[in-house]
């Protein structure tokens, strides 16, 4: 048995973060994970799905280079299982990355599965028996895993979540994904870039459901270009093994039902939090009805000295949150001064092509909380930049207060978008105008021009835009 | 030799600390400086240094204890039998996670208050040819005012000049003029709201006919009109007229709602500090809150610093609750704002920050009225009435003198006492409007008959509210005089954050003993409250000595005279 400060419970980008953050504070701390540093961002998560993201973009534009004179004889050879060797070596290198940090700051290490038994004792099962962690302060950062749906239930080869699919060695000839969602739309995008016949089956009336439209509807049409088949408005019902591979039945909202054969399915419908085997009960941990941890603005669970981060507190499943809450645990613990959880911009990005990211209200919430709103609009089309880059499809929106010009939301939906949307985290949280932006000089000739432009445009003064809304 | 060592003052308002881990063991030889010890108060963990080079002879505590501050933490064994004295010597423990640094950083800063203007941005270009005039610069270290009354309407035609709205300073009231002719297109604030200086108060439209442009330059004009300060700041102390007793429009809470805008660093100062952006005006762009702002608060609103519970303690801070109207056809509702609000506000911080103790004396004052009915004549000769406060004011500073700890003030922020090398003696004047006070600066370097006409231009003007809002501030002590109206003492509140505050009494022909006959005598009381935190009772008693003396002997004062 061993004592210590504080037990960190996933090595996620919750858990490990917060466990250097101490580290830093002076605190002794034990993170304990089942052998992953990095959690599921690092390991089959984020990384490993922007790695193959960035190389499907490389085929992409190879296939397109001969439209600017660049001619490839014949079509790019693609050494799937090269491709994920190389993505592993890049987890790899993660990896290793995340555990000498963690060295660095004297964080103890501890592989094995975790259980709560008591307020502040922790039994592991690790390779050589149960060792007992005693801790005056407790982190829990376990995540969420998958849901699956029945019928179809995951095998880990041929239907399978994304931690599957990162890992097949064979490209598919052709994929089902079950779920409109973001992880579906990234996965299935990519594959499709590959060149893997993909069909995507999502119960709402659009894909990504909970992103603005006028955002999604870019990236529709980016996926029918593609040729993936879109079924909106429908579930899977039924799965059958046929020939070597599988024959999904898909019923639309009309109850006409279709049979589509493929090699692979995806299952992308959400996500459970990791609560259940976790001993909470035994420490009086109180869950909400989904599973979830809930907390209050310090991070702290209704035990006092227990904290929760990341997926396992509930949505939007983002790494960046897991972190910032993992950042704002640890200096609660470490009884820093003035720490508390008072983010106002959480910056959401969806990797589909084109990107999406959002920060702030969206047209419809800032609605829905009473704003007076006026909005100004930039299509990616006027942009310089982006039609140096053959990237003109997308467009920037901003959301702000009619009366006193706060920036309340941005959305963008565009290459790059990713990158361009922290500095609207930054505006939100620094209490910028539109104006603001507006004013504010953007160099050229970049992608970034346009979200100065679509803040000209909320006073309907864009340069580059022949129409005002 | 032996030396005690405890545990050092690490820090404003920490009484103890927790013994997280002791970093030396007994029998260590430890090196001057070198930490021994991490102490955890409520707001941060610091490492204590040792005091001196020696070896570590006993640990006092042990981890976890709880131990205050000036007990004894551990006793080392020093070979140099002159060894300093272990307080003196300790070095102030810097606290690895500063619990408050930058507040103490900035102290500076208080000398200096003058904000700079707010900047007048352009008008947004949807607001056409109108023009959006934002509450100027009212006069030094004045970041927001409240609204008294509107002197126009939505749709009025104002000429340039015409006041627009009255506004409640810390101490006067102004009246704001409009810095253009033009249409009242819209008043952006109502009548009890607080308005940060640089907040849009109206928007003006173009000038009847003339259709204005706004371009950058003409946005700067308000800027400089209200800059001039003197002009704009007609000071009016208005009577605060009550609107008929509908009970429905209640003052606005000065804790405004939803998010305040502040930026990241900002938020987490004053989660620091334990303020609560919600009751801080800010300056900045759109109202936004400042670190300069909370400096400002601060120092202003010491007492409602802390209120917010700092991290790790959910605050609680209940909302005052309505009081129901027990027979509301035979009560009025009558708006708390303007200058009776205001003197509440300063009332309440006073009592709840100033440890006041009253201490009551009386005054033999036979030979000043023998004296002061004698000047009387030559001062009425001059035109000036003389009474016996300007003998008094001179007595005062002549004590203060002797007693600069009662000329000071805490700069609480910055853990600094601030001796005033100057005499600004404020006198507590009773007005319709309610208890102002107007100040008279350098009163050590002014005569009787100067002092006693400034005294009565004063309080003349203080009657018709006419005062400048500068003639209010700066006191370094007040006097209030309560004995005009009755009454035997009194126990007046400070007028912080002064430090100490005098009530002069009626003089009354009351029996006195001189060589053991009972005689008539004028008999005066004198009470002063005193700042406990700051000044002693016994320097308190010895100040009032000194004071009765100038005024029982008023041939002394002469000897101050300049
Ligand atoms: C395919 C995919 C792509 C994604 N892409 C992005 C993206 O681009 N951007 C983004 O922001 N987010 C992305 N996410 C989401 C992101 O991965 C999660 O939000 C993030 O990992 C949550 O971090 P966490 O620290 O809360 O938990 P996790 O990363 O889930 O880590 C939890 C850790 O706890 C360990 N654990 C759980 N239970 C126990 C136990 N009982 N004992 C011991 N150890 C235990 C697990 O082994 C795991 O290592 C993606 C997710 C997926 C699946």
């Amino acid at each position: 048995m061993h004592s210590t400060d504080v037990a960190i419970i996933g090595a996620g980008p919750g858990g490990y973060v917060a466990a250097i953050r101490l580290g830093q504070l002076g605190k002794k701390v034990t993170i304990i994970d089942r052998g992953y540093p990095g959690g599921v961002c690092l390991n089959w998560g984020c990384i490993p799905s922007k790695a193959l993201i960035h190389a499907a973009d490389v085929v992409d534009e190879i296939k397109n280079a001969s439209s600017i004179g660049i001619n490839i004889s014949g079509e790019p050879q693609i050494d799937f299982a090269k491709m994920i060797a190389w993505k592993d070596d890049v987890v790899k290198k993660l990896a290793g990355g995340v555990r000498q940090l963690l060295e660095g700051q004297k964080v103890q290490w501890l592989e094995g599965e975790a259980r709560l038994s008591g307020a502040h004792r922790i039994e592991v099962r690790t390779a050589n028996g149960v060792e007992t962690v005693e801790a005056q302060s407790i982190l829990v950062a376990t995540g969420a895993h998958p849901i699956d749906i029945p019928g179809f239930e995951f095998d880990g080869e041929n239907v399978v979540h994304s931690r599957g699919a990162l890992a097949w060695q064979k490209l598919p000839k052709s994929l089902v994904v079950i779920g409109g969602g973001v992880i579906g739309v990234e996965m299935g995008t990519l594959f499709a870039k590959l060149g893997t016949e993909v069909t995507i089956v999502e119960l709402m009336d659009q894909i990504l459901p909970g992103t603005d439209p006028e955002l999604t509807k870019v990236v529709q049409r980016g996926l029918k270009k593609r040729k993936v088949a879109l079924h909106l408005e429908s579930k899977a019902t039924k799965l059958e093994k046929r020939g070597g591979g599988y024959a999904v039945t898909i019923e639309n909202k009309k109850g006409k039902t279709e049979v589509v054969e493929c090699e692979k399915v995806l299952v992308g419908v959400g996500f459970r939090p990791n609560t259940k085997d976790l001993g909470l009960e035994s420490a009086g941990v109180k869950l909400d009805e989904r599973g979830f941890i809930p907390v209050d603005k310090y991070q702290r669970t209704n035990v006092s000295h227990i904290y929760a981060i990341g997926d396992v507190i509930g949505p939007p499943f983002l790494a960046h949150k897991a972190s910032k809450e993992g950042l704002i645990a640890a200096g609660v613990i470490a009884a820093e001064a003035g720490v508390e959880n008072d983010v106002r911009a959480m910056p959401a990005v969806i990797f589909s092509d084109p990107e999406i990211a959002t920060v702030g209200l969206s047209e419809e919430e800032a609605k829905k909380a009473g704003h007076e709103i006026r909005i100004g609009r930039f299509s990616m089309q006027a942009s310089g930049r982006a039609m140096t880059m053959q990237s003109t499809d997308g467009m920037v929106k901003i959301i702000a207060d009619a009366k006193s010009d706060l920036l309340l939301g941005v959305g963008i939906v565009a290459r790059g978008a990713s990158d361009l949307i922290s500095e609207a985290a930054l505006a939100i949280e620094m209490g910028a105008a539109a104006e603001d932006l507006a004013l504010t000089v953007h160099p050229h000739p970049t992608l970034s021009e346009t979200i100065m432009e679509a803040a000209e445009a909320v006073a309907d003064r864009a340069i580059h835009s022949l129409s005002s809304h | 030799m032996a030396l005690e060592f405890r545990l050092p003052d690490i820090g404003e308002g920490v009484a103890e600390g927790e013994i997280v881990k002791w970093l030396v063991s007994e029998g260590d030889s430890v090196q001057e400086d070198q930490p021994i010890v991490e102490i955890m108060t409520d707001k941060a963990t610091v490492e204590i240094p040792s005091p001196v080079s020696g070896v570590v002879k006993e640990r006092k505590h042990a981890e976890g204890a709880v131990v205050p501050v000036d007990d004894v933490l551990v006793v080392f064994e020093t070979d140099d039998a002159a060894a300093p004295a272990p307080k003196a010597s300790a070095p102030p423990a810097a606290p690895k996670a500063q619990a408050a640094p930058k507040a103490a950083a900035t102290p500076k800063a208080a000398a200096a208050p003058k904000t700079p203007p707010a900047p007048q941005t352009a008008p947004a270009a949807a607001n056409g040819g109108s023009f959006e005039f934002r509450l100027p610069d009212i006069g030094e270290g004045v970041a927001e005012g409240e609204v008294v009354k509107w002197l126009v309407s939505a749709g009025d035609t104002v000429q340039e000049d015409q006041p627009l709205v009255e506004i409640m300073t810390d101490k006067a009231t102004v009246e704001i003029p409009s810095p253009r002719a033009g249409k009242i297109q819209e008043l952006r604030v109502e009548a009890g709201q607080t308005v940060p200086v640089g907040d849009v108060l109206v928007v003006l439209s173009g000038s009847s006919g003339a259709s204005q442009p706004t371009p950058a330059g003409v946005v700067a004009e308000p800027v400089a009109v209200g800059a001039t300060a003197a002009p704009v700041a007609r000071s009016t102390s208005a009577p605060v007229t009550a609107p008929s007793g509908n009970g429905s429009s209640v003052a606005a809470p000065v804790r405004r709602a939803g998010k305040v805008l502040a930026t990241p660093a900002t938020r987490k100062l004053a989660r620091e500090l334990g303020i609560d952006l919600q009751l801080v005006p800010g300056t900045g762009p759109r109202g936004r809150v400042t670190k300069d702002d909370l400096d400002r608060f601060q120092r202003r609103s010491p007492s409602a610093v802390g209120m917010m519970a700092p991290t790790g303690t959910a605050p609680a801070r209940p909302a005052p609750q309505p009081l129901a109207a027990v027979e509301p056809e035979r009560e009025e509702r009558v708006p708390f704002r303007g200058i009776r609000r205001k003197i509440a506000e300063s009332m309440t911080r006073s009592m709840y920050t100033a440890v006041h103790f009253t201490y009551v004396d009386e005054v033999d004052v036979s030979r000043l009225v023998d004296a002061r009915s004698q000047a009387k004549s030559i001062a009425a000769e001059q035109g000036v009435n003389l009474t016996y406060l300007p003998y008094i004011v001179k007595a005062t500073v002549a004590a203060l003198k002797k007693f600069p700890i009662v000329n000071t003030s805490l700069d609480e922020a910055a853990g600094e006492l601030i001796y005033k090398h100057y005499y600004h003696i404020g006198i507590a004047a009773d007005t319709p409007g309610g208890l102002v006070v107007p100040v008279i600066k350098n009163a050590d370097q002014k005569s009787l008959l100067e002092i006693a006409s400034e005294v009565t231009d004063l309080a003349t003007r203080a009657r018709d509210g006419k005062l400048q809002v500068d003639e209010m501030r700066g006191g370094t002590f007040t006097i209030t005089n309560a004995g005009n109206i009755g009454g035997l003492f009194a126990t007046p509140v400070i007028n912080f954050p002064e430090v100490a505050i005098m009530g002069v009494h009626q003089i009354k022909d009351r029996p006195v003993i001189r060589d053991g006959q009972i005689v008539p005598g004028k008999i005066m009381y004198l009470s002063i409250s005193l700042d406990h935190r700051i000044v002693d009772g016994a320097v308190g008693a010895r100040f009032m000595n000194e004071v009765i003396a100038y005024l029982e002997q008023p041939d002394r004062l002469l000897l101050e005279m300049r």
